[in-house]
């Protein structure tokens, strides 16, 4: 019986897991439905220089490991700092310079980790670490965790799929664009307007899915 | 034999010969790039004529300065006239190289919580507390440190600064500022406010300065002018005040209804910017065809 309870644990745990990184990359996807890092996503879309996988693979290992530092902060170091505050001083004001070191441990550890790819792509990877680790995507990720109380086992699978959502929203407005550069297209709607309203269109047909906006 | 007379490759360039037809171009990437690098390139000095012999040169250099001042100004070069209306137009933070509407920075904030006047106004307070602080901050801190771990020092900069800045703001709209959720923190990390950390070339204090007051403004004015359309769209109110009395586009209270506003708008705003380079441009052409550069 404890061995089946044990078993029963673990598929339930596995099946938290998958579900909530589903949910980061389609149905609350960064970009699509919250509009994070599209700045970044419209300028890497149409930078010849700089490839998606280039970009989006420091976004996915700072976002899986800044998570579990996230959490920690969210459930220890916020309760202990909270002794320690004026009470003129809400604690919200000290979320940002909190989470973004987590993300800039993560960024850290991905630094070391890097070193196991050739040295051509661990060169390429380490230029775009730091613009990649100061995304809007990586701290929103953990500031949407942070609001919805989530457990550590919900911080990793949401921030791997929120990494792997911003992953799959680059490829798609990136095919968008190699349609969107036709003739077709009057002048003045190409380049960022023609994006925009590609990533709203998108959107929207996420939204009709989901039937309801997600929490900002 | 018209054709002919067409074909013939040394038959006389014909004036060119200008219409009425308008043109609305869009600002495109190139006139930006172009823009770009005519301000990244410091204005170089006036260089002397190569066909003149060195020892002329030397003769030159010590000449009495009553003498020089006497020398007759020297033209603008087309080049440098077109140089000139580059660089005007990468200043041009409120118009023709707005933040948002013509680069595309700060779209989280615009497309997602901007969706009335009042989050708008809420945004707007934030970018003026945080934007020049950060990028002047930042610039300093920058100075010591070599100009290394550039991406760091914008964002904590911007992180530090957010820890006034949430006060005064919250002093300002009291409860209300929750209304904006994550994206009131996500300011640190947004690329309106640290965008200069792609850079490589390190500005003065001064300047980041005056070009973090243009950028303000310019943002601040993407978020009212967006703010506001989107609330009378969605609910038909501007700032709580009725103004309609039907609800046009209810989506454009929602992120997908924010983005193709904004694509929308984006797209008026950069064909008439661009219809203003392209009159710019050629009244530059005009003024200096005749030169030679």
């Amino acid at each position: 019986m404890v061995t089946g309870s044990i078993e029963m644990t673990v598929f339930q745990a596995i099946g938290q897991f998958i579900s909530y990184a589903v949910l980061a990359i389609f149905a609350e996807n960064v970009v699509f439905s919250r509009a994070l890092g599209v700045s970044r996503l419209t300028k890497l879309v149409s930078d010849p220089d700089v490839k998606t996988w280039q970009y989006c693979t420091p976004v996915i290992l700072v976002q899986l490991l800044s998570a579990p530092a996230g959490w920690a902060a969210h459930n220890l170091l916020f309760n202990w700092i909270r002794t320690w505050l004026p009470a003129w001083m809400p604690i919200a004001t000290l979320r940002p310079v909190i989470y973004l070191t987590c993300a800039a441990l993560a960024m850290a550890v991905v630094w070391l980790l890097l070193s196991v790819f050739p040295a051509g792509q661990r060169a390429a990877f380490r230029e775009q670490l730091p613009l990649a680790t100061c995304n809007c995507c990586v701290l929103g990720t953990l500031l949407i965790c942070a609001n919805q109380n989530y457990t550590l086992l919900q911080y990793i699978a949401f921030g791997l799929g929120s990494g792997v959502g911003y992953l799959v929203a680059v490829l798609v407005v990136d095919e968008g664009r190699r349609r969107l550069r036709s003739k077709d297209i009057p002048a003045v709607f190409r380049g960022l307007p023609s994006y925009l309203i590609y990533i709203g269109i998108l959107s929207l047909a996420i939204y009709g899915l989901m039937g309801h906006g997600v929490t900002l | 034999m018209p054709n002919m007379e067409h074909n013939n490759p040394k038959r006389k360039k014909k004036p060119v010969q200008h219409t009425q037809t308008v043109i609305i171009p869009q600002i495109t990437p190139e006139i930006l790039e172009q823009a770009r690098r005519a301000a990244e390139t410091p204005p170089t000095p006036p260089q002397p004529a190569p066909e003149q012999p060195r020892q002329e040169q030397r003769t030159e250099q010590p000449r009495p300065a009553a003498q020089q001042t006497h020398a007759k100004p020297a033209k603008r070069t087309r080049a440098e006239a077109e140089a000139e209306l580059y660089q005007s137009i990468h200043d041009d933070h409120l118009w023709l190289n707005n933040p948002v509407m013509v680069r595309g920075l700060g779209l989280a904030p615009v497309v997602a919580v901007a969706s009335d006047g009042d989050n708008a106004l809420m945004l707007c307070a934030a970018a003026i507390l945080l934007l020049t602080t950060t990028r002047m901050l930042a610039v300093a801190v920058c100075h010591l440190t070599g100009n290394r771990f550039r991406a760091l020092v914008y964002s904590f900069s911007a992180a530090v600064l957010y820890i006034p800045a949430y006060l005064i703001l919250y002093h300002l709209f009291g409860a209300d500022l929750s209304v904006l959720g994550i994206y009131l923190p996500l300011l640190v990390v947004e690329p309106a406010i640290i965008k200069r950390l792609e850079a490589p070339e390190l500005e003065s204090v001064g300047e980041a300065f005056r070009r973090g007051i243009n950028n303000t403004v310019g943002l601040c004015i993407s978020l009212l002018l967006v703010g506001s359309l989107r609330e009378v769209l969605s609910v038909g109110t501007l700032f709580g005040h009725t103004i309609l009395n039907t609800q046009l586009l209810p989506l454009a209270s929602q992120p997908a209804g924010g983005f193709l506003l904004l694509g929308f708008i984006s797209a008026i705003w950069t064909a008439v910017g661009g219809a203003y380079v392209h009159y710019k441009r050629e009244e530059v052409r005009h003024l200096y065809g005749n030169r030679k550069h």
